[in-house]
């Protein structure tokens, strides 16, 4: 049960990602439609504020399956020391603080959209889109992650084997 | 609460769960909420919705997940091939032969390429195997290449430069402009040093040497082209001032895509993989810049940067004095945490100090990108290190002995920087008039 759960979660976090991977594309197009448009001479407006907000869309989207598939940098000095049980009970702590800042995180994004929506607040570029429309995907980038970091720790705490450390096989950080 | 306590507090939070090994980005979001808690009467979750969401949005920041993007498409082309045997015959000549391939073709990357880790991994991809094949000495093998993969971050474009860039509000542009002499320097004195070696090893050192081959040097030069290509669309376009970071690098994206279909290496499982690649590294990135802009803001109120900046001022130290005090302590910090969380974590409290000092704030970049890389070729936590393990199976300690050379290399290096830091500026100047 709980692991069917945890499937359907891993598809939800994945589906994110390849929404944040689509937004990429966009975002690509969109520098690269501004581009022409300074070539020949045609109106491209806002397009630099659009893919300011296709950037940060893109980047809350992939949150959740990056942290999933390990891939967000740690510093791992003390705790690739530890193994068995001492190694479970620090994850349980990492785990434990990083959901509290992560629900936190969630809470005050969803707030700025809210408070968005609620003061009609528009950008300031030349096309003064409505400004909770690209904040509604952040905010449910940083839900998303939130969810999959209690998600860990739930299954650190009961079924530890799927997700034991130095036993997983994971992709580790991709680092430049 | 007396302010000494306060900082206390604030200071073993950070250190405490860094070490803990909570994620970075994370463990310093946590921190800039325990400060803004401690030192302000600001409501702290709206600050902070509102500090990330105007720098995760900022179109400065947008370079970042395009180079990315193209290095992960480069990766996956057969580029490592096309470098190795354009430049193979072009460099063999010289004393220590292939080796230098090592260093001309990370150099090459680099201008593609944005990451270090990459550089390593893509020239590697060929050239270890073909110099083992040759009788190399292992340690050169592995030591001028940790070496050289360090060019992928000083040689624009250059992922951590973007990431100073947008930390201390320079121009990306300009930091792009002064890190390329630098960057070709840098490379010169890693040849250099193979033809010393070369020399002073020549009884030991014999390498099988290839039949001369007969290929004119203009076929060369035309293998090499789709490479020099889009180095000019990519690093031509910034310095000419017809594009900004951004636009070069979705050019430098289109570029590579179609450079990868010329090759015949372009497939859509490699293309979605690129993709999937980079949307990964950017949100690995963008979650340690998220801590570390609102820890920034933090920091301020605490203080502890103006503090620190007025005691190191008071000290009246020559600049070549701080200059080793920064070295050393980056060094030191790079054994604990990797490159850009050292650089983003370090500038809330550093860059006040190093304005008020005097640094031209493009040098320092150049600087810091060196310390930083230096950093990630020395044990425990070195970057560089991991992936060359990955690659040629050998244990940590030879990887790092084999690199230690070229630390020493990079150290000589800063003390020529801050000799004659006319290296780093002068071509930012002439460009922007």
């Amino acid at each position: 049960m709980l692991r069917t759960l945890s499937t359907v979660l891993d598809g939800i976090y994945k589906a994110g990602a390849a929404a944040s991977g689509a937004l990429l594309i966009l975002l690509c197009s969109l520098v690269l439609f501004s581009i022409s448009s300074r070539m020949f001479g045609f109106y491209a407006g806002g397009a630099t504020d659009v893919a300011g907000y296709v950037m940060a869309t893109s980047t809350f989207l992939a949150l959740a399956y990056t942290f999933r598939s390990q891939g967000h940098i740690r510093v791992a000095l003390l705790i690739q020391n530890f193994h068995g049980t001492r190694r479970r009970v620090v994850e349980i702590i990492c785990l434990s603080i990083m959901s509290v800042v992560m629900t936190f995180l969630a809470f005050y994004m969803y707030r700025l959209v809210y408070d968005s929506w609620d003061f009609g607040e528009r950008s300031e570029g030349a096309d003064a889109i409505l400004i909770w429309i690209p904040q509604l995907p952040v905010a449910i980038g940083a839900f998303l992650l939130a969810v999959s970091v209690i998600h860990t720790l739930i299954q650190t705490i009961f079924d530890y084997d799927v997700v034991n450390p130095e036993t997983s096989e994971h992709e580790g950080p991709n680092e430049v | 609460m007396s302010e000494v306590i306060a900082v206390v507090i604030f200071l073993s939070t950070l250190f405490i769960l860094l070490g803990l090994g909570v994620w970075v980005g994370a463990a310093l979001l946590t921190t800039a909420i325990v400060g803004m808690w401690l030192f302000t009467s600001t409501p702290i979750g709206d600050a902070m919705a509102v500090t990330i969401w105007s720098e995760q949005s900022s179109w400065t920041l947008t370079a970042l997940p395009l180079f990315i993007w193209m290095g992960e498409i480069l990766f996956r082309t057969k580029l490592s091939e096309t470098l190795f045997k354009g430049l193979a015959p072009m460099l063999r000549g010289l004393p220590g032969g292939l080796l230098h391939v090592n260093v001309g073709a990370s150099a090459v990357f680099a201008a593609i390429s944005g990451s270090s880790a990459a550089t390593v991994a893509t020239v590697g991809k060929m050239a270890i195997p073909e110099l083992r094949a040759r009788n190399y000495p292992e340690s050169m093998i592995i030591g001028t290449l940790s070496g050289a993969g360090t060019l992928g971050l000083l040689i624009p474009p250059s992922i951590s430069m973007i990431i100073f860039g947008v930390t201390v509000n320079e121009s990306i542009s300009k930091l792009f402009m002064a890190a390329m002499i630098p960057g070709l320097c840098l490379a010169l004195l890693f040849m250099t040093y193979i033809v010393i070696w070369a020399l002073i090893n020549k009884k030991t050192f014999n390498p099988i040497i290839d039949a001369v081959d007969t290929e004119s040097l203009a076929k060369r030069l035309l293998d090499l082209m789709p490479v020099l290509l889009l180095i000019g669309a990519v690093i031509g376009s910034i310095y000419s001032g017809v594009a900004t970071a951004t636009e070069a690098a979705a050019l430098g994206v289109l570029g590579s895509i179609l450079l990868s279909m010329a090759q015949r290496s372009f497939t859509w499982s490699s293309f979605s993989e690129s993709i999937m690649g980079s949307v990964r590294t950017t949100a690995m990135i963008m979650m340690i810049l998220m801590g570390a802009g609102f820890l920034s803001l933090a920091m301020g109120f605490t203080g502890i940067p103006r503090a620190l900046a007025e005691t190191i001022g008071a000290w009246e130290l020559s600049p070549f004095a701080l200059i080793a005090i920064l070295t050393l302590f980056y060094i030191i910090l790079g054994c604990f945490l990797d490159g850009l969380s050292s650089i983003v974590l370090t500038m809330a409290v550093i860059e006040p100090m190093v304005r008020a000092a005097g640094f031209d704030m493009l040098w320092f970049g150049v600087y810091l990108m060196i310390v930083v890389e230096m950093a990630q070729i020395t044990p425990p936590i070195g970057f560089n290190l991991f992936v060359l393990q990955g690659m040629t199976g050998k244990d940590m300690g030879f990887i790092s002995k084999a690199s230690f050379p070229m630390f020493c290399v990079m150290a000589l290096f800063i003390v020529i920087l801050a000799l004659f830091p006319g290296l780093a500026t002068w071509l930012p100047e002439i460009l922007s008039k």
